[in-house]
């Protein structure tokens, strides 16, 4: 009796220290990747608890692992854009400039119910209001309304000096706009932390902090 | 970053810890399935004395192990092949068919805890 009760109390502590050394993101909304190490490490945490003939050690060192590999790919994740597309997924457009892509939503074995309850949610009753719409990685819808703008939103078109080809398709912006707008801002594609733009051309260009 | 380096150092610690009990466990149940072996001559040539002396010094390691290995090894396991130990230690001092009958359970236990024990793709699987 008194074993488990230790255990629950270290347990408890390192289950805790494991979500602080992951960071804050997996209290809020988690994507894929996140909710499997959350899930795992609670239900590999009950594994000694439940069972005395267990040593607490075998739960704790598949926990310490998993801590590990979750600080390693959040580390690639933030280095390259591919492993985080392979991870994490990608964003999915599902409405642009108000038609919807029965494909894409097929691909994302969404129904319309889904769709609609998604929108009424956001208080849009009506599916011509949607201007764009996109599905994230955790699974929630985002609508863009046609009261907020009558084109699409602006998509990311350079994250962390990577260039991104689909976003740059969605814009409707070819290569050449990017060039001349990179030259312009007297720049490269390695310095740019965030470029954004919409369909009319209007962007938004962040540079990369120089390294101390 | 910090956190990169604080796994990376967590990391290297429990491969190394991992291959460390890897390698002290397969040590150790050879050197016990060798005890054991010796039981097991020593009562064929009827050496009582031998037999005795070396089935003490088997269950004492044995004890030793279970000391060092009881925190992180399956205990079920583990109290199987000490039951088995205690029996051969008590066995040792009459002999006969009953002590080599309870020597080859607890040899084929040990090698069935080295097998669960070490880095084998069966194992993994």
């Amino acid at each position: 009796m008194l074993i488990v009760i230790i255990r629950a109390i270290i347990l408890y502590s390192i289950v805790i220290a494991s979500m602080r050394l992951m960071g804050k993101k997996q209290l809020g909304e988690l994507t894929p990747t996140e909710l499997v190490t959350t899930i795992l490490i609670s239900n590999i945490a009950t594994l000694s608890l439940e069972d005395p003939s267990i040593p607490l050690v075998l739960g704790v060192l598949p926990i310490l692992m998993i801590v590990c590999l979750d600080v390693f790919s959040t580390h690639l994740v933030l280095k390259s854009l591919k492993f985080r597309q392979i991870i994490g997924g990608k964003p999915r457009i599902i409405i642009s400039n108000g038609t919807i892509d029965q494909k894409e939503l097929k691909n994302l074995r969404y129904t319309i119910d889904d769709v609609m309850e998604s929108m009424r949610e956001h208080e849009i009753f009506d599916i011509n209001e949607v201007q764009y719409a996109i599905v994230e990685t955790t699974g929630k819808i985002n609508f863009y309304t046609k009261t907020q703008g009558n084109s699409n939103p602006p998509t990311a078109i350079i994250m962390d000096g990577e260039l991104s080809k689909e976003g740059l398709s969605q814009s409707g912006l070819g290569e050449r706009w990017l060039k001349e707008t990179l030259r312009r801002s007297n720049t490269t594609q390695n310095q740019v932390f965030l470029l954004t733009a919409n369909q009319t051309g209007a962007y938004t260009l962040i540079l990369k902090e120089n390294k101390q | 970053m910090k956190r990169t380096v604080i796994c990376i150092i967590i990391f290297i610690l429990l491969v190394i810890s991992g291959i460390i009990s890897n390698y002290y466990v397969k040590n150790f149940t050879d050197e016990v399935l060798d005890g054991i072996q010796e039981i097991i001559k020593y009562e064929e040539e009827q050496n009582a004395q031998q037999r005795i002396m070396v089935a003490q010094q088997v269950t004492q390691r044995w004890e030793k192990f279970l000391e060092q290995n009881y925190f992180y090894s399956d205990r079920e396991h583990l109290l199987e092949i000490t039951k088995c130990m205690i029996k051969i230690e008590y066995l040792s001092k009459d002999g006969g068919d009953e002590l080599l009958g309870e020597c080859h359970t607890a040899m084929r236990l040990i090698e069935i805890y080295h097998h669960q024990q070490s880095f084998s793709f069966q194992t993994i699987i």
